[in-house]
């Protein structure tokens, strides 16, 4: 569906995007993840054609992003990362105007899709007030709207849910996964949280390069496995050795923290952890066993680890 | 031309469904058609002339005629420079700014089309609002003072030449906006042109055959039927043109380039 080959811009002696070659397969849902400035929203509007690469080539839908635009946005929703509307003209006049840039059926069907989406976006009682008067969250579901106006095979968001409280967040999250099997959906976005909810795969952008991309499991899972962390009062040499002996623990790491340590023991197979990780440290007679988590692996640590550059 | 009619259509609304129309449609003919009321209609300001602007004029009614030809043309080309330039200065910056330019150019749009369609609808806008309505009530005004009308086609002629001034300046706006993107820089060098023009010309001679600064002058000639003294300012009148065709080619060019 996306296709970019070391992509490229530079604005002036800034670097915005470097080399990100990105591939996004038809109906996936992908979080575009990368801290302020990272060149999500200048890729983003690579895509779109709104900005020219400096260098390297790009297609949506195997359409150049140069050359065919026109096309490429005819078969696109867009969602900009602050949304702007004609302020003096209402809800339901904004989706109108923009549904006259497609080519979307008679004066009925047009009216009947924009209905239905001022509905999907919670914005029905509101479709006949004056946009100027909207509340930011307001003003991000009615993009979202006008986005599907043309029941797009792509839907390129940008930060979609920055302006929302968590129920308007819920209900943006709710209308991506509502899209999932039928459209395409590129979404940038600094809540990781949302990212894990919702989509399939991650790519993460880290000062215009792209740091990782993949399925989100395989992204924050990697090949560490889970981890355990065991608090004791105290880890004796012969207790780590003997973890280290064990084929299904891959590593241990050792953290003392007030007067009691803090082991964090990666592991390959979690069956047998689960059975016998716990009993073989209880065996240790000089050990004694405060706290036993299983830790989960979050997308924030492995965003966090790529932006601080661990 | 893919989305220049659904644009001009947005330009439009912008025009003519809210307060703008009524509010240029009122302050420009009152402006206008008011000042040269005064001079048509007020003997105070006849009274005024000497003795021999009334024998060169061919009598009291043919001076007053003058004077208005002269406020609707002289003043008024001026006066209707400077507010196309006012009114136009934030329509492509003020879309930059406030992102609706992008905006638009998400959508399955052409970008000659965004440029022409503000250029389209303003200057029809601009003609309707500013030059024709004003015109319309001013030839009525100069026709009631003469008992008889207003010889036409002379009076055509000069709101042709007032139609191409202001061309030129909504033309020369909307190239500094696309360049500039600054309303600063696209109010002081279209405001000095407008403003300070005629000052330079009368400096340099050369240039009143290059700029349009000497259509004012040369529109109120036209309609004077003083045919002998009109060859000066032709160049003048093609310059503009050209000019006009030049700024809309290089803002075409450059929006086509332009990231956004």
């Amino acid at each position: 569906m996306i296709e970019t080959k070391n992509i490229r811009k530079v604005f002036g002696n800034v670097e915005a995007v470097e080399n990100v070659s990105l591939s996004v397969p038809e109906y996936s849902i992908l979080g575009f993840l990368g801290p302020n400035g990272a060149g999500k929203t200048t890729f983003i509007k690579m895509l779109m054609g709104l900005v020219k690469p400096s260098s390297g080539s790009g297609t949506v839908f195997g359409l150049d992003i140069v050359k065919d635009s026109v096309k490429i946005r005819e078969r696109v929703g867009y969602l900009s990362q602050n949304p702007k509307f004609i302020d003096h003209m209402t809800a339901r006049e904004n989706i109108l105007l923009i549904a006259r840039f497609f080519n979307i059926g008679n004066n009925k069907d047009v009216l009947n899709r924009c209905n239905s989406l001022l509905k999907k976006v919670g914005l029905e009682h509101k479709a006949n007030r004056p946009v100027k008067g909207f509340s930011g969250g307001e003003k991000q579901r009615l993009g979202i709207a006008i986005a599907l106006i043309n029941s797009p095979e792509l839907l390129i968001l940008d930060e979609p849910a920055a302006a929302l409280d968590p129920v308007g967040r819920e209900d943006v999250l709710g209308i991506i996964r509502s899209l999932k099997g039928n459209t395409t959906v590129f979404y940038s976005t600094h809540i990781l949280d949302d990212v894990q909810r919702v989509s399939d795969s991650v790519a993460i952008l880290n000062n215009g390069s792209l740091a990782t991309v993949g399925p989100i499991e395989n992204i924050i899972g990697g090949n560490k496995g889970p981890i355990y962390s065991v608090t004791v009062n105290k880890a004796e040499d012969r207790l780590i050795h003997s973890l280290d002996q064990f084929p299904w623990i891959t590593d241990v790491w050792i953290r003392e923290n007030d007067q009691r340590t803090i082991l964090k023991i990666s592991v390959q197979d979690e069956k047998i952890a689960e059975k016998d990780l716990l009993r073989h440290i209880l065996k240790d007679q000089n050990t004694t066993v405060l706290e036993f988590n299983k830790e989960k692996h979050e997308l924030e640590d492995v965003f966090m680890d790529i932006v601080k550059g661990e | 031309m893919r989305g220049l009619s659904t644009l001009i259509y947005k330009e439009n609304i912008a025009w003519w469904r809210t307060k703008k129309w009524m509010v240029n449609s009122v302050l420009w003919s009152i402006l206008i058609c008011g000042l040269m009321a005064n001079l048509l209609f007020i003997p105070t300001i006849a009274n005024m002339a000497t003795e021999t602007e009334l024998n060169q004029a061919g009598g009291i009614t043919a001076y007053v005629i003058s004077i208005g030809l002269a406020a609707l043309f002289e003043f008024g080309m001026a006066a209707i420079g400077i507010g196309v330039i006012i009114l136009t200065s934030d329509s492509f910056v003020g879309e930059f700014e406030n992102g609706i330019c992008t905006w638009m150019l998400s959508k399955p749009v052409n970008r000659k089309s965004y440029v022409l369609s503000k250029l389209i609808s303003n200057a029809m806008a601009i003609f309707i609002l500013l030059i024709a309505l004003p015109s319309t009530i001013a030839y009525l005004m100069l026709s009631y003072r003469m008992s008889e009308f207003f010889p036409l086609i002379s009076f055509l002629k000069g709101v042709g030449i007032m139609s191409i001034h202001t061309l030129f300046y909504l033309t020369l706006t909307m190239v500094l906006g696309i360049f500039t993107k600054n309303r600063a820089i696209i109010l002081a060098i279209a405001l000095a042109s407008a403003l300070g023009g005629s000052i330079v010309g009368s400096i340099i001679p050369q240039l009143f055959h290059v700029t349009p600064w000497i259509l004012p002058k040369l529109a109120s000639i036209v309609v004077s039927g003083d045919v002998q003294s009109t060859g000066f300012g032709f160049g003048s009148l093609i310059m503009s043109s050209v000019w006009s065709i030049v700024f809309v080619v290089a803002s075409l060019w450059k929006f086509e380039k332009m990231d956004l």
